[in-house]
């Protein structure tokens, strides 16, 4: 009899400890998404500032972003394109590895090879409309009279996912 | 039997020991911990186009805590404070800290 109830004891203990580390465990709900929420809203309101400040230096401050997020746990993954009126068609790869991209301009389609973090530089006329893709990622009507910046991201910690495209 | 009790024991013990580590730790460490609701404070007052530490402080204040929003700073010496970050187009960092 007494050996039965160090077993329930024992049982017992173990349960306590089962479960506490269950709840430490378990991802919180909405913590998770609200954080990488949070920062991909962050990336959507500064990236087209710093495309206004200096398009040459977006890479360097994607760069930069995306480093800042993943010394949070965050994997960030992020893309752009960015057009200007005389002729300029930057693509950005911050995908985390190398890529060949298929990009197509205005039903013209051209295979880019980009490094991670950095950019390829294609000069081409733009008409007036034009519609613009990158295969897999963004595929966009866009105006050839202005700058155009278009956004890809995927922001994961393992506990929830944000992906997004966005224009600007 | 014996063994079961030693292991029960030595169970309890080990629960004890952690739980006076975790004690310890927590301290003497500074109980700073990012918080999505300090980081949530600062994208509404960049979403209203506050850029300024001092204007963003201001804004914050409302909050009915003790805060700090500055740049490159550390984060105030309090029992708990809790930390959010917003990175701004022209490369700084921008924090917040909350506290009772």
């Amino acid at each position: 009899m007494a050996v039965r109830g160090q077993f329930f004891i024992l049982g017992s203990v173990f349960l306590l400890i089962l479960f506490t580390s269950l709840f430490l465990l378990l991802p919180k709900e909405g913590e998770a998404g609200s954080r990488i929420g949070l920062f991909a809203e962050n990336l959507k309101l500064e990236i087209p500032r710093a495309f206004n400040l200096d398009p040459d230096g977006l890479s360097g401050w994607t760069g930069w972003f995306r480093e800042r997020v993943e010394e949070r746990g965050i994997r960030a993954e992020v893309l752009w394109v960015y057009t200007l009126p005389q002729g300029r068609v930057v693509i950005g790869n911050f995908l985390g590895e190398d890529r060949k991209l298929r990009l197509v301009i205005d039903g013209e389609g051209l295979e880019v090879e980009i490094g991670d973090g950095e950019v390829q530089e294609i000069d081409r006329d733009l008409p007036e409309r034009f519609e613009l893709e990158v295969e897999g990622f963004l595929k966009e009507e866009l105006k050839g009279g202005r700058p155009n910046l278009l956004l890809w991201f995927r922001l994961e910690d393992g506990k929830g996912r944000v992906q997004e495209t966005a224009i600007f | 039997m014996r063994g079961w009790v030693f292991l029960l024991e030595a169970i309890l013990a080990s629960i004890l020991l952690l739980g006076f580590l975790a004690g310890l730790l927590g301290w003497i460490q500074p109980r700073t911990e990012e918080s999505p609701n300090a980081q949530a404070v600062l994208i509404q007052a960049f979403k209203l186009g506050l850029r300024d530490p001092e204007e963003i402080q201001e804004f914050a204040e409302g909050a009915g805590m003790n805060v700090k929003v500055c740049i490159d700073c550390q984060p105030p010496e309090a029992e708990e404070v809790w930390a959010g970050s917003y990175f701004t187009a022209e490369g700084k960092e921008v924090k917040i800290f909350l506290w009772r």
